[in-house]
């Protein structure tokens, strides 16, 4: 019998599944490169040759999105908003996973089933309700009008995720902290939340991206223009009867990196978090 | 004072009773080891002791104080865990150190009394590693430092050997059998190794389906078995059983002889047998016999001895150490 020649079997791939995986990094890279060139490129070059290098390196319409003074602002807003939402979507789904998984008590299994629920409801159902409560709750055109809801709705999902990590912790692990003296907070605190960095960092990406990139509940919610996020930044570029691409473009090349460089950080420990059972140590 | 006593103890999972009700008292500073097969509710008994499982019925004393409703962190109790229940983001030394500090003791108490620790269970050089660093004896080893560190009244020990490979669970029950010694604590010890029952305890216990079968010293549980089952476990290899017209004249229905007090000849005994196969140990031969009615038997015999698959041989057990049972308890006479 010929063994395989390669060191690690279960590791090769095979020819298909790299024409796989270049297809699916085509339709991720190509519209970034576009987005990307697009910026340096005037608008008739855009319209005649968009997928092709720019004839020229034109830096004008970069400059001129970083030289209008709302981008900044823009960019701020946006941060505060997306870390805020991540800090306290992490801590509060992270507190009501472990509580779900390693309390026992009344009703548990309704208070998950009821969390999961949440999963099918969308955003823009909801809009109209959510903007009549944060009206009555006096949290228009403030930060916290936006983090409240997007952490609302982003607990569903992130408490599945958690919940399922946590039910993979060993139990062993958490009947010892017990007998050391561990109160809940103390298991949480000391012995889940250290052990829990996989998919704290899982989490904490998928609820920044969907922050970052949330355009309607801002829309709703902030109306004046100095707590614009940069999303609604976007409406500056856009006339109702044209449309500036390549100012368009350079604003939303430079609105990417942050949410690259988020995701690069965070790269390594996500794949642990979302492929769970096997990062048991 | 830190004997342990279980008052009619019931646990029952939903419709299921894993415990009627138990009733067993730990004398102080003993080392009792609970024995019996997988199931039978013996690593169940260990976590109601530690707190972990509440009893559906009965109460727990330690020391004679009623704990049954107190929680696991103040019953003067440490555990140490099959899996070892390592932290793995801490290393040997916050890991030994890690009670100490969720009782907000001084660091330089902390750190005097992960010293010692690490000094009896000889880990010194290794307190600045994290656990996956380690080997499984020396995982072990910091497992039991935690329990020592908090210088509980009780140890629990459940089945800790037993992801450990051969060589290394026989030395580690010596250290555990000498820190025993050297401690005095009363240690409570599940397995269901009756090797380790044997060599370790002061005091056997032998479960069965929820059930405590017999308690008492090894050598009196292994000499004067109560029960059918408590003969069968206890031993290796395992006693024999023989029926009918082979048992009826020693006045039963069910003779036990253990392997080593059947003895072999090339003449005539009380049966004879032929060997079916034989295993050579060394200094000892272990033979598989086929007796008449179709019954079976296993002797032992010292090395130098040996009877040749296929032949019959003569088999004769020794009168004083028969064990006579009737419906699945010791018969008191002859």
């Amino acid at each position: 019998m010929a063994r395989p020649s390669k060191p690690n079997a279960d590791y090769a791939v095979s020819p298909w599944q790299w024409i796989g995986v270049g297809i699916m990094a085509l339709f991720i890279l190509v519209p970034l490169y576009v987005t990307a060139a697009g910026g340096f490129k005037s608008i008739g070059e855009l319209r005649t040759q968009p997928f092709a290098l720019p004839e020229r390196w034109d830096l004008s319409s970069f400059h001129a999105v970083l030289s209008n003074g709302h981008f900044g602002q823009m960019m701020v807003n946006s941060l505060i908003i997306s870390a805020m939402t991540v800090v306290l979507t992490v801590l509060l789904a992270s507190m009501a996973a472990f509580a779900l998984v390693h309390i026992r008590f009344f009703g548990r299994e309704y208070l998950a089933g009821f969390f999961t629920i949440g999963l099918l409801f969308p955003v823009a159902t909801a809009i109209l309700p959510v903007f009549l409560l944060l009206r009555d709750a006096n949290l228009l055109n403030s930060a916290w009008g936006v983090i409240l809801p997007q952490v609302a709705f982003g607990l569903a999902f992130a408490i599945m995720l958690f919940r399922s990590f946590f039910a993979e912790l060993p139990r062993e692990l958490i009947e010892a902290a017990r007998m050391d003296r561990c109160g809940y907070l103390g298991i949480y605190w000391y012995v889940v939340l250290p052990l829990s960095l996989p998919i704290i960092a899982t989490v904490g990406v998928f609820t920044f991206m969907t922050s970052w990139n949330s355009y309607l509940l801002p829309l709703v919610t902030l109306s004046a223009e100095n707590q614009y996020t940069w999303p609604l930044g976007i409406q500056q570029y856009q006339g109702a009867y044209s449309t500036d691409w390549p100012k368009l473009l350079a604003l939303l090349t430079l609105t990417l990196a942050p949410a690259i460089v988020f995701f690069l950080a965070a790269q390594r420990y996500i794949i642990a978090g979302l492929t769970g059972g096997a990062i048991k140590g | 004072m830190s004997s342990v006593s279980l008052v009619e103890i019931g646990k029952q999972f939903g419709a299921l009773s894993v415990l009627p009700a138990v009733n067993l008292t730990i004398p102080d500073g003993s080392f009792t080891v609970i024995v019996g097969p997988s199931g039978c509710g013996k690593s169940t008994l260990l976590r109601i002791v530690a707190g972990l499982e509440s009893p559906t019925s009965g109460q727990i004393l330690i020391g004679g104080a009623d704990v049954t409703h107190v929680d696991p962190a103040e019953r003067g109790v440490a555990m140490v865990f099959q899996s070892y229940a390592l932290y793995p983001h801490m290393t040997v030394a916050q890991n030994i150190g890690f009670p100490l500090k969720m009782a907000r003791m001084q660091r330089a108490e902390i750190e005097r009394r992960v010293g010692k620790a690490a000094g009896i269970l000889k880990l010194e050089p290794l307190l600045d590693r994290k656990p996956r660093a380690l080997s499984g004896g020396q995982r072990q080893r910091v497992a039991i430092g935690r329990a020592i560190v908090r210088e509980p009244d009780v140890f629990l020990f459940d089945e800790p050997l037993s992801n450990l490979d051969a060589a290394l669970r026989t030395q580690m029950r010596v250290e555990l059998a000498e820190l025993h010694r050297e401690l005095g604590a009363t240690m409570i010890y599940v397995t269901h190794d009756q090797v380790e029952a044997m060599t370790m305890a002061d005091q056997i216990v032998v479960m069965n389906g929820g059930r405590i079968e017999q308690v008492g010293a090894p050598m009196d549980l292994y000499n004067e078995p109560r029960t059918i089952f408590v003969a069968g476990f206890l031993g290796a290899p395992k006693m024999n059983f023989l029926t009918g017209g082979l048992a009826k004249p020693f006045g039963t229905e069910l003779l036990g002889i253990r392997p080593e007090h059947l003895n072999l000849s090339d003449g005539p005994g009380e049966w004879s047998a032929q060997v079916r196969h034989c295993e050579r140990l060394g200094a000892q031969t272990v033979y598989y016999l086929e007796l008449p009615e179709n019954q079976q038997a296993i002797a032992i015999s010292d090395g130098e001895r040996v009877h040749e698959i296929g032949t019959t041989v003569g088999l004769a057990p020794r009168p004083e150490k028969l064990h006579r049972f009737r419906d699945g308890m010791r018969q008191s006479t002859a």
